[in-house]
């Protein structure tokens, strides 16, 4: 079966009918975090409203000759949208659908005068996520299916996010929090993220899991003294502290604090990468974004490279997408998944879900929709051309 | 859809006679070193040595009466594990969830994985993939993502290199008489065998050479060093797989000739070790040895972010090794061990269905699964109780 076209789209995603009002506005319309650019007071700390924090989903319709498509998500909008439609369409455009590994080769050998990562990874992601269902609405299984899943029963998720008290009634036993503190903010950032981590810890108990979620606006000594502080509260892991550059940094701190794990990668792209943080040992926990790092095939081959080295591999945002959700059942060396709970307290989660066909946690589990391809269920009027907005 | 049955099965083909005007290949005679060469009281021919061991097959039997088949070595040892332990372990499950099946195999044997357990899980993975392809109505390289080439192109694993090239071969791959005890005797045969098979096939044709772990890295690096200006391709499994530290040195001296090796690493585990060491510029899994092709697709993926290629054992002659080379873009070449006779058609002992290679290069089946098509009278089940006592015969008989 042969591809008829690759185009970068634009997909209506639904909003509910009657929207349940929430009880209070979610964290993430209010809590302080930092981000690397946070280093210039300038700039929002606000994730919306940061530089770059406006461009906007992007999505890919792969369509074959018979007219069956598949859709993937990625993100970072305009130029990725021109990417798609400008380098990889015409590269990939009437060869067969289903040889992923042919297609994603082509990809990245043609890429690698532009650089594998960021832009070119992120339509990478859009367009593998694309493949991935249409093979599978072509084959009739699901994703997890094709991958040699299910290998367990349902996902157990954790829950990302500062309103503990709802993440704990919808029932969830694991949380990963944010971070306010630029490492810029010196020992007054350190103090105030001590006490972010004591409140949390006293609201969700000495037995769960707790996580915390720098996203790389420490850097090296900050984290170490930052670290030290932190001992005492027994975090599950460490997310993310430093730019995806420092590899070496990152191992230095694996080192240096071996009483909590290191994790990261939603910002590293691509199986290289991923084998440069294996192979140096650097981190605990391997994270790769679908629709930045490449899409399923390279966080599949991500997931085959840390399981013989024995590290696990659990995507960001793994729980909350259908992409995340295959994955999720499909590998052995993954025991959870991201949930990122950012609709307001109080707001039922089917009414934040924004592909349809997607299930929600229950109790804080979740099991894929067995559906074809990944079971969204978007029509084809949801998908207009991307130009055409 | 779930395993109604995993059985260990013998397959019955009818022997195949070379008919007139052909002569004896080199299988049947070619002095071969091995790790056993150092006791002169074992032939050298290929199947005469210790432990040879018969294949064998495993049918693994869906609901709707739909099978797969697959194979491995050490058949008489991994026989029982494979119907007595990893049998009822995956019966009932979902045969479409390989990797779950995968997880559960080799978890089980952690404690003994490598060899017979390995080999064990390679046919019992083999038969998932070729009844996974049948129940999709798939050929199995589709499923893995291929095709990634138009052909495979092959190299012939031989000494009758007239012959192979005759026949459409332009890559060879010699064997190696030497046992590194032999010292400077045997270094000059191995020399004038490199030699004078370099004068066959041409300057530029590829040459390569298997001595199938028969020196140490002392006598492996005098070798290297002898066959200098005899420029092979690559230079294969000189020592024995456990020796990580050796292959290292040789590969950093050896600049002048690539180091390939791996049909006797078991799993990704001593893969990772290899590729991480940057030990080896081209690794050589064996499918029905190191754990199936669930395994071999894990190695692969390792080794090819680490820029390794993968060209695995006597892949051209069988149906998972075609599939695999047709899907894979890091593999570039596949093996065509030459199993039959001079002047004999070189797909006499081909299986039903599989392809043959024709003017070097061979395409896999399109059919479902690994597109065998074995006649069902073929199929037997393993007779554990009457398994053949070795009898091994001396140089010479």
């Amino acid at each position: 079966m042969k591809i008829k076209s690759i185009r970068a789209v634009r997909v209506k995603t639904p909003t509910p009918k009657n929207p349940t009002e929430g009880r209070r506005p979610t964290w993430n319309k209010t809590a302080k975090r930092a981000m690397p650019v946070n280093m210039y007071p300038e700039f929002s700390s606000l994730p919306g409203e940061m530089p770059g924090g406006g461009l906007g989903p992007v999505w890919v319709k792969v369509t074959a000759e018979d007219g069956s498509w598949g859709l993937g998500q990625c993100a970072f909008g305009e130029p990725v949208a021109a990417f798609v439609n400008t380098v990889i369409a015409p590269i990939l455009e009437g060869r067969d659908c289903l040889a992923i590994e042919h297609l994603n080769d082509l990809i990245l050998r043609v890429s690698q005068r532009y650089g594998t990562s960021g832009t070119a990874s992120t339509a990478m992601g859009g367009v593998d996520l694309a493949l991935w269902d249409l093979k599978g609405k072509i084959y009739n299984i699901p994703v997890y299916s094709l991958l040699g899943g299910p290998v367990r029963d349902s996902i157990t998720c954790y829950a990302t996010g500062d309103d503990l008290d709802w993440a704990q009634e919808l029932g969830f036993t694991k949380f990963k929090i944010t971070n306010p503190s630029h490492y810029s903010e010196g020992d007054a950032g350190i103090r105030a993220v001590v006490e972010h981590v004591a409140q949390a810890r006293e609201r969700v108990g000495a037995d769960r899991d707790l996580m915390i979620n720098p996203v790389m606006s420490y850097n090296v000594e900050f984290a170490l003294r930052l670290l030290e502080q932190l001992r005492p509260y027994n975090l599950r892991w460490f997310e993310e502290p430093l730019v995806p550059t420092d590899t070496e940094g990152l191992a230095h701190l694996r080192r240096s604090a071996p009483w909590v794990a290191i994790a990261t990668g939603e910002d590293h792209h691509g199986r290289h990468a991923f084998l440069d943080l294996v192979e140096k040992r650097a981190v605990d926990i391997l994270q790769p974004d679908f629709s930045w790092g490449g899409g399923m095939t390279e966080a599949w081959k991500t997931h085959i490279i840390g399981e013989a080295a024995g590290i696990a591999t659990i995507p960001h945002g793994g729980a909350m997408t259908p992409f995340g959700q295959h994955f999720a059942m499909a590998a052995t060396e993954s025991p959870m998944a991201e949930y990122w709970l950012g609709t307001d307290p109080g707001v039922p989660l089917e009414e934040g879900v924004r592909i349809p066909g997607t299930p929600v946690p229950v109790n804080g589990q979740v099991v894929a929709s067995s559906a074809h391809g990944f079971g969204m269920e978007f029509e084809p009027g949801d998908i207009s051309d991307w130009e055409t907005n | 859809m779930k395993i109604k049955s995993v059985r260990c099965v013998q397959i019955n083909a009818p022997v195949v006679q070379p008919g007139p005007n052909t002569r004896p290949g080199w299988n049947t005679h070619a002095i071969r070193s091995r790790p056993i060469s150092r006791f002169t009281e074992y032939s050298r021919v290929d199947g005469n040595q210790p432990a040879t061991l018969p294949k064998a097959w495993v049918q693994i039997t869906a609901e709707d009466g739909t099978y797969g088949l697959g194979s491995c070595a050490l058949g008489t040892a991994a026989a029982s594990l494979i119907d007595y332990y990893i049998s009822p372990m995956i019966e009932g499950r979902d045969p479409l969830a390989i990797e779950l099946l995968n997880d559960l195999m080799w978890r089980s044997h952690e404690g003994f994985q490598g060899g017979i357990a390995s080999a064990a899980q390679s046919a019992v993975d083999l038969a998932l993939w070729d009844l996974k392809g049948k129940l999709l109505e798939r050929p199995v390289y589709e499923m893995i993502g291929g095709p990634s080439h138009e052909t495979i192109e092959l190299y012939a694993t031989g000494d009758d290199l007239e012959w192979m090239r005759e026949i459409g071969f332009t890559r060879f791959k010699i064997s190696n008489p030497f046992f590194y005890e032999e010292g400077s005797e045997g270094l000059a045969k191995l020399e004038e065998h490199v030699a004078r098979s370099r004068e066959i096939v041409g300057d530029d044709a590829e040459l390569m050479l298997n001595p199938v772990m028969s020196f140490n890295a002392d006598m492996a690096l005098r070798v290297a060093e002898r066959l200098r200006p005899y420029n092979l391709r690559w230079f294969e499994e000189p020592l024995p797989a456990w020796d990580l530290e050796g292959h290292k040195e040789l590969k950093r001296a050896m600049t002048w000739t690539a180091l390939a090796t791996g049909e006797h690493h078991f799993g990704r585990k001593a893969f990772l070790q290899l590729v991480a060491a940057r030990a080896v510029d081209i690794i050589q899994p064996d499918i029905e040895w190191t754990g199936g092709f669930t395994e071999t697709l894990k190695i692969y993926t390792y080794a090819e972010a680490a820029g390794v290629e993968t060209i695995t054992h006597i892949g051209g002659n069988t149906a998972w090794g075609q599939h695999f080379a047709y899907a894979m873009p890091e593999t570039s070449l596949a093996e065509w061990f030459m199993d039959t006779d001079i002047g004999q058609p070189v797909g006499d002992k081909q299986m039903p269905g599989v392809p043959t290679m024709k003017d070097g290069r061979v395409v896999p089946s399109d059919a479902p699964g690994f597109g065998l098509e074995i006649p069902e009278e073929w199929i037997v089940p393993w007779d554990h109780a009457n398994q053949k006592r070795a009898v091994y015969t001396a140089p010479g008989e």
